[in-house]
């Protein structure tokens, strides 16, 4: 029998829940991403490294060297740095 | 009752059982891996190996020339010493038409600020508007990069002017050319974001999920599941692992550096835990298949041609550091801390002292390690990234660290390379191409662990006490597919030497990896990712956190490896080897 034809108070039924919990879910994540992250972001050690990453368009999420196109510079440079390095005169 | 525990258990870990027959060559997942990922790896390289970008050995001779030429002319890097290896940089197979065809034909979701419809599609409107805003911080920044040059160049030619020989001069040559750089930095980065182009990546996302869920089937069909099955169920994965990429791609989270990885295992678990995952999506939900085809992928990116790029003090940073800091936390979690799991144990030590989701990826997946523990691991490693990247850039100008055991510093201890590099830039150039460079000789680390933390799971972790194991046995208990990702290692290695680091950064690192499988290897870590939220519980979950032990276990691990990392890179960079250091 449905829970909504029961006596007593109303309760949805576990199908509503799982709707609602979802819901919930999805609420959260927009809190997340739209309201707690940029308010934190405001924080003055986090904001100018925001602004940074921002700028530089580095892909700070990335989690694995090929993923980043600043490891291919910074390889170049110091590989040619350890072959050619500079000698005092 | 037994079978159905053992059964269930089988579907938990992140491998197979250990019998081996002839047809497990094409029943076994692990087999499948193996096939998929050098199929595309043979692919990549029939497309990018016989199309090397013009000239690029004619470019690669002069640049080398003029840098040999500029090494024994100044004591400091000058101004052509840097233009030679900007042009070294340039050369990129994956710049031809057809590296720029597929990227577009694969790319993920844009990146976007407050309209997530902006991921997908941008109207031309929009497109010229952001180019117009774009082009006006670009002519900007060239005028200051155009200052900077002229200054450099002033200062260089009286530092010449003095035959190199007064050392105040040269010290404000080499500065001045170090702000060019900063200059030189902005101006590309600004550059770049004038390039916008209109989008829409629909179309394009469709036929690329369509053309993975065949790939995928073949497999599935072989192994004796119903393809029709699987097919109807993919199409779901596939959309959380675009969502999944469309948050990553969102301003805010880049820039607190949460990846595509947490926002997978997210959806995932908010749709299995609510509403439950559709039965008819289940066949289509499987973590051990994807993770093993990414992580054989994943083994053509470990080239061990490249831990030798910073020299021997890149290798104590990064090859010494970080084993002792991995066997000693793994000896503190089972003898102090008590952990209940030893595959919990060791996928976070891996994740915390190797780099993050890729080294918990490989470790979970060569230990059999639950995928709850997994989740928990790159969930650990997600929230210290963040934490980490922030704090500490903030806490090395604080305290007046140079930029070289800063760069270092970060590049041994924060777990995601793309944090490392974001936290390194923000300290300067120097401490970005040295923080990058240590970080991803770290990364080619994850070959060597996986495979040791696999044996070493086979010979002694799987055993009864005091039993012997034999060789064979150790054959019949070993994740096979990690000899898919060893073998794809050791073929691209051989590659990448073989042209040299110079052509092998053009064609191999910059054609056929990032060019073709990297990208298909993100596609398959964030299905994994996504499978493993849709199939679990938040209870089982939460069990495993029971007491913070993992929390301890990484806060200490961390705290280990801050500590002995700064000490080998100050004594490394600046006790054994000054000189180099001070030349960087």
């Amino acid at each position: 029998m449905c829970s909504c034809c029961t006596e007593g108070p109303w309760r949805p039924s576990a199908r509503a829940m799982g709707w609602i919990k979802l819901a919930a879910g999805v609420f959260f994540i927009w809190l997340f991403m739209f309201v707690i992250g940029p308010w934190l972001q405001k924080a003055p050690s986090v904001e100018p490294l925001a602004q940074f990453i921002e700028e530089s368009g580095i892909e700070a999420t990335a989690f694995y060297y090929t993923e980043v196109e600043q490891t291919g510079d910074a390889e170049v440079d110091i590989r040619s740095t350890f072959r050619f390095m500079p000698q005092d005169p | 009752m037994e079978e159905k525990q053992q059964r269930m258990h089988e579907q938990d870990v992140v491998t197979d059982k250990a019998v081996s027959r002839l047809s497990d060559l094409w029943k076994k997942e692990d087999y499948w891996a193996i096939w998929i990922g050098f199929f595309l790896l043979i692919v990549g390289m029939i497309i990018y190996l016989p199309r090397p970008p013009a000239g690029m050995n004619e470019t690669i001779e002069k640049a080398n020339a003029v840098l040999a030429a500029e090494a024994q002319r100044a004591p400091f890097k000058t101004i052509e010493w840097y233009q030679a290896t900007d042009a070294k940089k340039k050369l990129k197979a994956s710049s031809s038409p057809i590296g720029k065809a597929l990227s577009h034909f694969m790319h993920k979701p844009h990146g976007w600020s407050t309209n997530p419809l902006d991921a997908f599609y941008l109207s031309e409107e929009a497109a010229e508007a952001k180019k117009a805003k774009a082009m006006e911080k670009y002519e900007a920044a060239k005028a200051k990069e155009a200052a900077a040059l002229a200054l450099a160049k002033e200062k260089q030619a009286a530092a010449e002017a003095a035959g190199f020989k007064d050392a105040a001069l040269n010290e404000e040559a080499r500065k001045a050319i170090g702000e060019w750089r900063m200059a030189h930095d902005k101006a590309s980065s600004a550059k770049k974001k004038t390039s916008v182009k209109p989008y829409n990546q629909i179309p394009y996302l469709i036929g690329f999920g369509i053309c993975l869920a065949l790939l995928f089937s073949v497999g599935m069909k072989f192994m004796g599941h119903s393809p029709a099955r699987f097919m109807a169920g993919f199409p779901l994965v596939f959309l959380l692992a675009i969502l999944a990429y469309a948050a990553e791609g969102q301003a805010t989270m880049k820039h607190w550096g949460i990846g595509y990885a947490a926002w997978a295992i997210i959806f995932g678990l908010i749709i299995s835990n609510t509403v439950g995952t559709p039965k008819w999506a289940m066949p289509a939900v499987q973590v051990e298949y994807y993770i093993k085809t990414g992580l054989v992928l994943l083994g053509a990116e470990i080239l061990f041609g490249k831990i030798l790029a910073i020299g021997i003090p890149g290798i104590f940073v990064a090859w010494v550091v970080t084993p002792i800091v991995l066997i000693t936390t793994f000896i503190f979690g089972q003898k102090v801390l008590k952990m209940p799991s030893k595959t919990l144990n060791m996928t976070i030590s891996a994740d915390m002292s190797v780099c993050g989701v890729s080294a918990a990826i490989a470790t979970a997946a060569a230990c059999r390690a639950k995928k709850e523990e997994l989740t928990l691991a790159v969930g650990l490693s997600m929230v210290f990234t963040s934490i980490m990247m922030v704090a500490m850039p903030a806490f090395i100008k604080a305290v007046g660290i140079p930029e070289v055991l800063g760069g270092a510093w970060m590049g041994g201890t924060i777990d995601a390379t793309g944090a490392v590099a974001a936290a390194g830039a923000f300290l300067g150039e120097r401490a970005l191409y040295v923080a990058a460079t240590v970080k991803m000789i770290q990364n080619v680390l994850i070959g060597v662990i996986a495979f040791g933390v696999a044996v070493y799971w086979c010979a002694k972790v799987d055993c009864v006490p005091g039993q012997r194991v034999s060789a064979m046995e150790i054959w019949h208990r070993f994740p096979k597919f990690v000899l898919g990702f060893i073998a794809a290692s050791i073929i691209f290695s051989m590659l990448y030497q073989a042209m040299g680091p110079d052509a092998g950064y053009a064609m191999v690192d910059h054609g056929v990896l990032r060019g073709f499988t990297r990208i298909f290897r993100g596609w398959f870590f964030c299905l994994a990712f996504v499978s493993i939220g849709l199939a679990t519980n938040f209870k089982e979950l939460a069990h495993h956190f029971k007491g913070g032990k993992p929390l301890i276990l990484y806060v200490c691990g961390q705290s280990f490896n801050l500590a002995l990392t700064l000490l080998m890179a100050y004594i490394m960079f600046y006790k054994v080897f000054p000189d180099i250091t001070a030349k960087i």
